[in-house]
């Protein structure tokens, strides 16, 4: 993914421009409604019953759309049935023109993009188009009850149906102009930005900070330290995408940070792989663990927050905890999420003061960090910032912003970083992932990242929620 | 030719598990179970973020003072 230096700043901000805007307009289109309203919101009486109408809803809401959950035939991705919460019964929802709204919006923005850069826009538009019919098709493989159940997430099928297509009949030359990874995932980020709100930072007080935000990076620098001295891991950059995806939360960490660290796309590949593997086997195991030792359910959500990489997987292994225990590993993990912009901003630093320097050189100066700075990441966090004071300062804050996530903000996300791995999928040769695995360093390093993470996430839990703040805890 | 008959083979084994083998096994009474169990909880174990678990609402709620 390194791209020459006299680049990298163009498709940076074309990257921040291209998720503000979309950013804008996801945020326009919950406050637009309400700004032309003429009636009031509220409970309104529909067919003699008071039905709940949320107080803002995005104009978006059934323009931008991804394939939803089916069980026995695909068709109920695109048009099926969809839980409308415990106590309302499901509704049907057709999310075809969702599907073809996003992509073509998508498809618009990125073209502009391309156009920035000084390339033809004709080819990209075609290619554009069937690198998103292969994402479409990952987020159907995905979308599959059982597949969900698993926690294999789409970033999984979209590297696969992208070396489906390379490793048979080779990439086309035609689908070649669309396969932007770098474009996509920076993009993409600048949009997640919205949604790691600081405010959510103290939800479960002191404790929770000491579990999520000191335990990590402890977690983090250590497991990289200990890849470069003890290991001698060949690749600065697997070594950190590794310790951040292991220590943090996953697939989101290792995207942010392979990008902060402008990490080589089988390295990207290799430690999304690895992350979900061992979701699979920790979101299994742990619940068993905590059991069998008899740790209770608080100590016990703690410790699962903590450690599990995906956040779904959290909330699935903590949910047999009863209620407490759940609310306490979903909270946790909430906490550690937001730590990404925290993580993504100092790799991005430590690799431009540090690691990217020429080792002859003297201490780059300040115009000569910025110039090699990742600006995306400034993005991310300026987003990140913004949304969190919107969130906090405005009179309908957190409903406003709800909306906005849930309107269109996470679709767009989620489609770019689809867009994202179908390209590195595109892009990859299985041959070219074997020399990363040689040796068997990056899964060792995982072990020993997470086997110190479990002990210390665990000692750490017990520590604040059993001792120090075992009153509030109670 | 090779080559896109390698295509359209993985294409076939790709469509034979997800159209034959994953609804099959999703009708297995212990799966069906526990995919009920995570449906009636909120549960999308594949989320990736806290914002895309349907079963944060509730928390995120009372932490906004939104009960």
């Amino acid at each position: 993914m390194i791209t020459p230096a006299s680049r990298m700043l163009s498709e940076d901000l074309l990257a921040v421009l291209c998720g503000g805007f979309l950013l804008l307009i996801s945020f326009a289109a919950v406050l637009l409604p309400k700004a032309f309203e003429v009636g009031r919101n509220g409970p309104s009486v529909v067919a003699g019953s008071v039905v709940d109408v949320p107080a803002y809803q995005s104009l978006l809401q059934t323009t931008v759309a991804e394939p939803g959950k089916w069980t026995l035939s695909p068709v109920e991705a695109f048009y099926g049935e969809e839980s409308a919460g415990q106590r309302e019964s499901p509704i049907v929802i057709n999310r075809i023109p969702g599907i073809i709204g996003a992509v073509v919006i998508l498809a618009l923005v990125m073209t502009l993009a391309v156009y920035g850069q000084g390339e033809r826009v004709g080819p990209f538009v075609i290619a554009f188009g069937g690198v998103a019919l292969l994402s479409t098709f990952a987020f159907l493989l995905a979308s599959h009850a059982v597949i969900k159940a698993m926690s294999l997430e789409y970033a999984l099928w979209a590297l696969l149906a992208g070396m489906w297509v390379s490793n048979t009949v080779g990439l086309p030359n035609w689908l070649r102009p669309a396969v932007r990874t770098e474009l996509y995932i920076k993009t993409g980020l600048v949009i997640f930005g919205a949604e790691v709100l600081f405010g959510r930072l103290l939800a479960l007080g002191v404790p929770g900070i000491f579990v999520a935000w000191v335990v990590t990076p402890i977690v983090l620098v250590t497991t990289y330290w200990f890849g470069q001295r003890i290991l001698r891991m060949p690749s600065q950059s697997l070594n950190m995408v590794i310790s951040a995806d292991m220590s943090v939360c996953g697939v989101s960490a290792a995207i942010a940070t392979a990008a902060a660290c402008r990490a080589k796309k089988e390295e990207l590949s290799l430690a999304v792989g690895m992350s979900l593997s061992f979701t699979v086997v920790m979101m299994i195991l742990l619940p068993i663990v905590v059991r069998v030792l008899g740790i209770d359910p608080i100590l016990g959500g703690a410790w699962i927050g903590g450690t599990i990489d995906s956040t779904g997987a959290v909330a699935a292994a903590a949910n047999s905890f009863g209620k407490e225990g759940a609310e306490v590993a979903m909270t946790t993990k909430m906490i550690q999420n937001i730590l990404i912009g925290v993580i993504a901003f100092g790799v991005a630093t430590y690799w431009t003061v540090s690691v990217d320097r020429d080792p002859a050189a003297r201490q780059p100066e300040a115009v000569e960090i910025w110039r090699r700075f990742p600006k995306f990441v400034l993005g991310f966090l300026f987003a990140s910032l913004f949304f969190s004071l919107l969130h906090s300062q405005l009179a309908d804050g957190p409903q406003i912003i709800k909306a906005m996530l849930d309107g269109s903000s996470k679709s767009f996300r989620g489609w770019l970083f689809c867009l994202a791995f179908v390209s590195i999928g595109l892009a990859t040769n299985f041959r070219q992932l074997a020399p990363f695995l040689r040796g068997g360093k990056p899964l060792v390093l995982y072990v020993c990242g997470q086997s110190l993470n479990l002990c210390l996430t665990l000692f750490m839990a017990w520590l604040m929620f059993k001792v120090v703040f075992a009153d509030l805890a109670q | 030719m090779n080559r896109q008959r390698c295509l359209f083979a993985v294409l076939a084994v790709i469509a034979l598990m997800w159209m034959v083998a994953l609804p099959w096994v999703s009708q297995a009474p212990r799966i069906q179970q526990h995919l009920d169990w995570l449906e009636e909880h909120q549960l999308d174990p594949s989320a990736r973020y806290y914002t895309d678990l349907p079963a944060m609402e509730p928390i995120l709620n009372r932490l906004d003072g939104q009960n």
